[in-house]
């Protein structure tokens, strides 16, 4: 397995949305939703998915509230919002044509 | 789920100490949650806390980011919550606004009333005391120099005219300014030749003048230290931009053209740019050195050595570091060597005493003449005008609130269904507020729209002397003295109501019915009312005591009657003509002015009331020093001088160009003159020395009419006439015609051009412009306190009326109760013009207590009427009360047509 690849800042963010399109989560279900879809690809930091979360927050992208788990512990859980959704898809559509387009290039045969 | 702002608000307050837990609080569940995962997967306790840590980061590090991150985004969540919840307090007040358009429009006219007042009044006062002259850097920096010193009778003189010499001296012998300047403004200069020929506003300047703007020319250039300098300046002069466009079209090739300025050719060498008014309200057409001034149109030529003429003022700006005291200081010094220096230097002149000394003082004041020592009684009706325009705004603000909280009544349960499903009480205040801020933005609006169009006409009145056709429509000063009184005036008038509606006890108005909604009446809403009833009559007397002003002045019997009179100036200065010819180009064109249809007598004249003074010293024998002290007016007439001004000659026989001019010497005196000079004894075939002691004797002759000549409460003014044959002044022609003076004055002027030489030049001005701004201080205080008086009081009506006619409505079952009990229709009638009236008496006591306090202060600027004159108070309480009855009488008419029946069942 390769070394697992540093994450783009502002890539996590557009992957924390994407988590949240499941139903509200706290912040270690989103890391571990994350992981468990990278499959060790993604070194992810900790704390940075929370600079992520407050970042989103801020925009009102997501919302947060606090609530309880399946172990009672108390935690923190978002959701996402419309303005969320649609950042998303705005994220998405623009990461998209720019992995093609980059994509595209590197995959240009190269001329002797 | 809850909408967030709910759960936001029901959280613990927002805080530093909060947001720290929380972060915290998240963050070990995280690492919790994540040990928990690894210790599932096979790792010990031990090993998965410690990679947990590890995969959160360097946590001493991280924790502050995160901390950081989580304070700002509360910031910007509080601050977009916000933003929100305005946002939705505007669509509220806009539906509530709409929804009742009439009510709506009611609120915002009363706004744009009470603001208007104030933006005018603010535009005036800006004008007159606080905007510094286009153009003018650090414009508080400079100021205009006044000298001090003591007159023999003890009083003081303060003065602003002062000597080029002077002048000199001052700017020489003073190191706290850094730039000084001589400026001087006279609007009776005529320019141009032939039928372009008008009399304009010129500007004799030094050259330092233009170092103190921040100008450049539009085209040319400003005359040099080299053109301006004694004996003689430089003959060049450079055009105001208003004259260059309207008598050269903008012409950039007048340059080096010759202009006649009085009686003499100039070069025009520049044009100043648009909007420079140098440091005066007025237009000035044209700016020459003050040095050729002098000589040629003051014809003074020892202007320079000697202090024979106090004219010029200066202005100086203070050096950096300087301060006013220094300046002060530095003048005092200056200006007591110059009085020494002077008193030396003329033989036989009597030394100055030490005491008159001490009081001769120096003192740079600031530039606008209505905020320095001799600041006019139109500026001070004005200063008071904006306190009554500040009332005006009160009583609006009052009203407004009065009919919100009217509104808030019927509302009560709406805001109490607010209450109780959680929105909190500051969230209504806001609410509240908005709403009167709304419709103060809405008034403010109209109210500038107002102050324009509407204020243009009272801003004539009271300033004509300033130009205000560069005025802009609107002018960013005035636009932010209305923004800040709008908001002052929207949170002011949302006070009352949000404090009513925070009184509010929900539970009973939840339980309430709608017939019980104004069942109790508000203290604060009959406090309001009172308190507008109060202002109004302090506003109503204000107005009533001017009114009976201006009454006054207008039957002052003046001794001479200003309606329907000419004065027609003719200038031969720079003709060439002697004295002799100039004499007989007057005879010839007094015979053809008195030839001209339209006019009913004609006669010549030197000294003008209210204008033009020409003061000799008398000798007669026994008089004492302060006799000798007074002021004579001398006045070389022609014949039929007495039936032309209106002023009875009460014995003897007149005086006027048919006695010969060798012949015996006669004068004419008025009443008060032969009472002071000669007591008791007949002062006709008297002998009277005018000039000196050694003068021939003059044989008086007649006695006239005291006249009112230079001040209206004047009742002894010294007057002597003497045949005009006998003088060597030629004077001006005075004309009385039986109709509109102005429609003759045209042709008259043209009959008179005629008859001139050269670059003479005739002119001609009514009367009763002489006499406008004498009166003018009452004119202004009458019309303006009647116009703001009447606005309150119409005010104050519209909110009495408002607020029974909303009581009456409330208490219709009430009414019909007391119908149904047999109460017949006066009952009722007088039952709410009680109300009415009850309400007016409380403000009327208050009212006059307040106006007896202040109208001591406005006694100096009333003319023979007392402060307290009690019909002034009288016709105040009196209105007051009639439009209490009248603005009572329609809800009450109403209470009367309640149909029991119809009133009972109701709800």
């Amino acid at each position: 397995m390769s070394e697992p690849l540093a994450v783009l800042r502002g890539t996590l963010d557009v992957l924390v949305l994407k988590a949240l399109t499941w139903g509200p989560m706290h912040g270690f279900e989103i890391t571990a939703w994350i992981e468990a879809r990278a499959g060790g690809n993604l070194d992810i930091v900790d704390s940075a998915l929370y600079q992520s979360l407050y970042r989103l927050e801020a925009r009102r992208a997501i919302t947060a509230d606090w609530g309880v788990t399946e172990n009672n512990r108390r935690a923190r859980y978002y959701h996402i919002t419309s303005v969320g959704r649609a950042e998303l898809r705005n994220e998405t559509a623009r990461w998209n044509r720019y992995a093609e387009t980059v994509t595209g290039i590197l995959n240009t045969p190269q001329q002797a | 789920m809850l909408p967030p702002r709910i759960r936001r608000a029901l959280r613990l307050p927002f805080g530093r100490h909060r947001i720290e837990t929380e972060t915290d609080d998240e963050i070990r569940f995280h690492l919790a949650a994540r040990a928990d995962a690894l210790v599932a997967a096979g790792l010990t306790r031990a090993e998965a806390e410690a990679e947990a840590l590890r995969r959160f980061g360097a946590l001493e590090e991280v924790r502050p980011q995160l901390l950081a991150a989580a304070k700002h985004r509360e910031e910007r969540l509080t601050m977009i919550e916000r933003l929100d919840a305005l946002h939705d307090d505007l669509r509220y007040t806009l539906r509530q606004l709409r929804r009742s358009p009439g009510f709506s429009v009611a609120l915002a006219l009363t706004f744009a009333l009470g603001i208007g007042a104030n933006a005018t009044m603010f535009e005036i006062l800006d004008r007159l005391l606080f905007r510094p002259p286009a153009f003018m850097p650090d414009a508080d920096r400079v100021g205009r120099v006044y000298l001090r010193s003591p007159r023999p009778d003890g009083t003081e003189r303060v003065d602003n005219n002062i000597s080029y010499l002077r002048y000199a001296e001052l700017r020489d012998h003073t190191r706290a300014f850094s730039q000084t300047a001589a400026v001087f403004q006279n609007d009776q200069v005529v320019l141009g030749l032939g039928d372009a020929a008008e009399a304009a506003a010129v500007g004799l300047v030094s050259a330092s003048f233009w170092q103190m703007f921040d100008i450049r020319p539009v085209a040319g250039r400003f005359f040099t230290p080299e053109e301006d300098r004694p004996p003689r300046g430089a003959g060049v002069v450079v055009l105001g931009y208003g004259y260059w466009q309207s008598r050269f079209g903008g012409d950039r090739a007048v340059i080096g053209r010759q202009l006649r300025v009085e009686a003499k050719m100039y070069t025009i060498i520049g044009v100043a740019p648009k909007g420079f008014h140098g440091i005066w309200a007025t237009t000035t057409a044209a700016y020459v050195p003050i040095t050729v001034g002098a000589v040629e149109m003051l014809g003074n030529d020892r202007y320079y050595l000697e202090h024979n003429m106090s004219w010029l003022e200066m202005i100086a700006r203070l050096r950096p570091g300087a301060t006013a005291d220094m300046a002060n200081a530095e003048l005092t010094r200056a200006y007591r060597q110059s009085r020494l220096d002077d008193a030396a230097a003329k033989p036989g002149s009597r030394p100055i005493a030490k005491q008159a000394l001490a009081l001769t003082r120096g003192e740079l004041a600031p530039l606008p003449m209505d905020r320095g020592p001799k600041r006019s009684e139109s500026a001070k009706v004005a200063t008071w005008l904006a306190g009554v325009s500040a009332i005006v705004l009160l009583i609006a603000c009052a009203n407004v609130a009065n009919l919100l909280i009217a509104r808030g009544i019927r509302r009560r349960r709406e805001i109490a269904v607010r209450v109780a499903l959680g929105v909190g009480r500051g969230r209504l205040v806001a609410q509240l507020l908005t709403e009167s801020v709304t419709v103060a933005v809405l008034g403010g609006v109209v109210g500038l729209a107002l102050a324009h169009w509407g204020g243009g006409a009272i801003r004539r009145v009271l300033l004509p002397d300033v130009d205000w056709s560069f005025v802009p429509v609107f002018d960013a000063r005035v636009v932010l003295f209305t923004t800040a009184v709008v908001l002052f005036t929207g949170l002011l008038t949302g006070l009352a109501p949000a404090a009513h509606a925070l009184r509010a006890d929900v539970n009973a108005s939840l339980k309430a019915g709608e017939r019980e909604g104004g069942g109790t009446r508000s203290g604060l809403r009959s406090g309001l009312l009172v308190a507008q009833a109060a202002l109004s009559v302090v506003l109503l007397v204000g107005a009533a005591l001017f009114v009976r002003s201006l009454h006054n002045v207008s039957k002052v019997d003046l001794g001479w009657d200003p309606n329907r009179l000419l004065h027609v100036r003719v200038e031969l200065r720079g003709t060439g003509t002697t004295e002799e010819q100039a004499q007989a180009i007057m005879q010839r064109a007094l015979d053809r002015v008195r030839a001209m249809p339209g006019v009913s007598s004609a006669s010549t004249l030197v000294s003008v009331p209210f204008w033009m003074t020409w003061s000799e010293d008398v000798f007669v024998p026994g008089m004492d020093s302060s006799e000798r002290q007074r002021t004579y007016v001398m006045n070389p007439v022609g014949d039929d001088y007495f039936q032309t001004m209106g002023t009875r000659l009460l014995r003897g026989r007149p005086v006027g160009s048919s006695n010969p001019r060798d012949g015996p010497k006669v004068a004419v005196i008025s009443e008060a003159m032969g009472k002071l000079l000669w007591k008791g004894k007949d002062p006709i075939g008297q002998c009277l020395r005018i000039g000196a002691d050694t003068a021939p004797c003059r044989e008086v002759v007649g006695i006239a009419e005291n006249m009112k000549f230079g001040d209206l409460g004047d009742d002894e003014s010294m007057q002597m006439y003497v045949p005009a044959t006998q003088s060597r002044t030629a004077g001006a022609i005075i004309v009385r015609t039986p109709g509109d003076p102005r429609a003759i004055a045209e042709p008259l002027r043209r009959e008179v051009q005629q008859l001139l030489p050269g670059l003479g030049y005739a002119s001609v001005k009514p009367l009763t412009s002489v006499l406008d701004p004498v009166v003018r201080q009452w004119r202004l205080g009458a019309t303006m306190f009647s116009i703001f008086g009447a606005l309150a009081l119409l005010l104050a009506a519209v909110g009495l009326y408002g607020v029974i006619a909303y009581d009456v409505a409330q208490r219709m079952r009430e009414m019909g109760v007391r119908v149904a009990l047999g109460a017949q229709a006066a009952d009722i009638r007088r039952l709410v013009l009680w109300q009415g009236i009850r309400v007016a008496a409380l403000g009327v006591t208050l009212g006059v207590i307040v106006a007896f306090v202040t109208v001591r202060y406005v006694e100096k600027l009333l003319f023979d009427t007392p402060a307290h004159d009690p019909l002034a108070f009288g016709a105040a309480v009196g209105t007051i009360f009639l439009v209490a009855v009248f603005a009572s009488l329609i809800p009450a008419r109403r209470a009367t047509r309640v149909d029991p029946v119809v009133a009972l069942r109701t709800e």
